[in-house]
């Protein structure tokens, strides 16, 4: 056998592992997403069957009750509310940051960036309680506001450490021109570095919003009933003797859409600022 | 803790014929501009139902108040959070934190409100309730809480399997294991299931088993008193009965036993009246009608349980207390209560419940619930009991998963008591 057939015949088996593993992986992703989609269709005697049931007539009561029966429409509302203003927030202090420590002369620019970091090191649980506290003594417990302060301290690590890593990317010699030219500091972050990292800034917008959609404890623990957001919607189909799967289903089906619909949207940028930074020298 | 079977026997058998006031169905008081808050779990269809009277006793009393519904592995540390701030005028508190609460001055007495001819229907009285039910909202000679969601632990078996096995109805203890080894496997099936979780229902149904084999947690001075023989007994039979459930019920709580049940994959289900009663929901259940309901017994001639309820309470801290007792009279009411029971399988709190011929008639789990709360303690609630209970349930699993024998389970289970109640 030839060097040559040995190679193509290597080439091959990796191709196939390659199409194995990425087949395991997206049945890993996939398969909890269409189950809880189907049952969201399903009628409650055709979820739980020892073998699953694909052989069901589709119904839509799960949507129905939700709609019907809880204040799903509201929690969509403060759930948007609160992902998007802690994105507007989280990249308006956190991009001007993480520029300010990547480009201009800050004293100990690292440690500064690695102290950002501590507050994704804390466990989340540990510090629900400092929150609860520190919000009511503001008035901002049961707000959303209050909520969309919390969300952004956690969100700011993520965006100053992957911002910092989109303004590396930029060359240094753009942003100097700018400065012969006259521009100030601002103008040139504004108008040269910040232009060119929009893909970059997209990707850690969709992230923040990403988390601020999913996130489930603070929601919990610092609203109330007017002010609940999605997670806290799906999680009320779980009782204390009963859990209405059906129903959290479609719930979760239902907050999905939004997200997907997002990612879709973006995705060119998604893609672009991910890939940013990726490759250095 | 004493045993209720007296007081519970009064009111759920021997009401027929006695007269007693019931209790209007509207609320009482007018509340313009009051707002309110009540903390509960969430779970239909108890939360839609309380939605709905909540609407009901708003447009009654000019009042406004608001459901929070939440997980209940969340609800206990939520409502702690929120207790001294008054963000919750109403708290639904499960036994094990009842006295947590009380000891934290949490709650409100409502002795005042209970003999405030104002604040109640004509006729009524607290002798309304159910005494022995009733007495677990109270403590120190005060009441505090009024009851709801009775109900109790029991056995269901197939009874299409029984009869195509040519078996009796299981009597004992001893019977369920039997006949849970003999069907165990036939048609792929289990021969029972029953609850392994730690989150209460295993404590519910070690609790329903101590007392039926004559042991209880402690005395009723709070006081460790488990009988180590009988406790041993008793996880006994959970380990040999876990052998013939299906896999993962270490995962299992009442819900997942019912919806096993429902869907055809055991003979029997030990579990909580409420949710077995979903077997016979058509909606939920692949095999209704199929189905009959025995309590736990050692002896046929003593059928024991569990009190289970919870407690409807009013926050010390609360800013309309009137207003929030108003909503507890009117919730708790054997009008209210009959409505919820036909759509949740709960039992109310009151003898005006049990005199509801229709609604007794309507209700297939309250034979098995009345032979169950003949022999049964209530669900403890001392200060301590949440963290008793998560050891007690940790102890079972690892008896359950063979990691310690049943009798020395029940030996450290009853050091743990000795050391966290003074033995």
């Amino acid at each position: 056998m030839s060097a040559r057939a040995v190679g193509g015949s290597n080439t091959r088996a990796w191709q196939i592992a390659s199409y194995g593993m990425v087949l395991f992986f997206l049945a890993w992703v996939l398969i909890p997403i269409c189950t809880v989609t189907l049952n969201s269709f399903k009628p409650a005697t055709a979820i739980f069957t020892t073998t699953p049931d694909f052989a069901f007539v589709p119904t839509l009561e799960h949507y129905a009750n939700i709609w019907a029966k809880g204040n799903f429409a509201r929690q969509f509302l403060n759930s948007t509310i609160v992902a998007v203003g802690t994105a507007i927030l989280a990249l308006g202090f956190g991009t001007p940051a993480a520029y300010a420590l990547t480009r201009l002369p800050v004293h100990g620019a690292e440690r500064w960036f690695r102290a950002f970091l501590l507050a994704r090191m804390v466990p989340a649980v540990s510090l629900v309680v400092p929150l609860f506290i520190l919000l009511q003594l503001a008035g901002l417990k049961n707000t959303l506001p209050g909520l969309i302060l919390t969300h952004t301290g956690f969100t700011l690590p993520l965006v100053v450490w992957m911002m910092r890593s989109f303004f590396q990317d930029v060359p240094r010699e753009l942003e100097e021109a700018a400065v012969v030219d006259g521009a100030s500091r601002w103008l040139t972050f504004w108008r040269v570095a910040l232009p060119l990292t929009l893909p970059g800034l997209a990707a850690t917008a969709v992230l923040v919003v990403f988390f601020s959609w999913n996130e489930f404890l603070f929601a919990l623990v610092l609203t109330g009933p007017q002010m609940q957001t999605v997670p806290i919607g799906v999680s009320a189909f779980v009782g204390t003797v009963s859990v209405d799967w059906g129903g959290s289903s479609a719930a979760a089906v239902l907050a999905m859409i939004p997200m997907f619909v997002l990612g879709l949207l973006i995705q060119r940028f998604l893609v672009s600022g991910l890939a940013m930074g990726a490759v250095k020298g | 803790m004493s045993r209720i079977s007296i007081g519970l026997l009064a009111g759920l058998v021997l009401v027929a014929g006695v007269p007693v006031a019931a209790q209007a169905a509207d609320p009482v008081g007018k509340f313009d501009g009051a707002t309110l808050s009540l903390s509960r779990w969430a779970g239909d269809p108890w939360t839609a139902a309380q939605v709905k009277s909540a609407d009901a006793w708003n447009a009654a009393t000019g009042g406004k108040l608001t459901v929070d519904a939440i997980p209940y592995e969340n609800l206990h540390d939520k409502q702690v959070l929120e207790m001294s701030n008054g963000t919750y005028d109403i708290m639904y508190v499960h036994p094990s934190w009842f006295g947590e609460y009380v000891s934290a001055g949490a709650l409100l007495p409502i002795d005042d409100l209970l003999a405030d001819a104002s604040a109640n229907p004509p006729g009524f009285s607290k002798n309304d309730y159910l005494p022995s039910v009733l007495s677990q909202g109270a403590s120190g000679g005060k009441q505090y809480c009024l009851p709801d969601f009775v109900a109790s632990v029991v056995v269901a078996y197939r009874k299409d399997l029984f009869d195509a096995a040519g078996l009796a109805a299981p009597k004992t203890l001893d019977d369920v294991l039997a006949d849970a080894a003999k069907l165990n496997g036939k048609d792929g099936i289990a021969g029972i299931t029953l609850p392994g979780k730690k989150t209460g229902a295993t404590a519910d149904v070690l609790g329903s088993l101590l007392t039926a084999y004559g042991t209880w947690w402690y005395d009723k001075d709070g006081k460790s008193s488990l009988d180590v023989d009988a406790a041993t007994k008793a996880i006994d039979f959970y380990v040999k009965a876990s052998k013939f459930a299906p896999q993962g019920i270490l995962n299992y709580h009442f819900d997942e036993v019912a919806t096993a049940a429902a869907q055809g994959q055991a003979a029997m289900a030990v579990s909580t009246t409420v949710s077995l009663s979903w077997v016979e929901d058509p909606a939920k259940s692949k095999t209704v009608g199929k189905w009959a309901y025995a309590p736990l017994a050692v002896t046929a001639d003593k059928p024991s349980g569990e009190l289970i309820y919870w407690n409807w309470c009013i926050n010390a801290a609360s800013k309309n207390p009137k207003a929030a007792y108003s909503f507890l009279q009117y919730w708790t009411s054997a009008a209210q209560q009959g409505a919820v029971a036909k759509v949740a399988a709960t039992a109310g709190a009151t003898k005006a419940f049990y005199e509801d011929k229709d609604l007794v008639a309507s209700l297939p789990f309250l034979p098995a619930l009345q032979g169950a709360l003949q022999n049964a303690n209530a669900q403890p609630s001392l200060a301590n009991w949440s963290k008793v209970q998560d050891e007690i349930e940790l102890a079972v699993q690892g008896a359950i998963e063979g990691k310690t024998s049943p009798a020395d389970t029940a030996k450290a289970i009853r050091a743990m008591l000795d050391k966290e109640l003074g033995g």
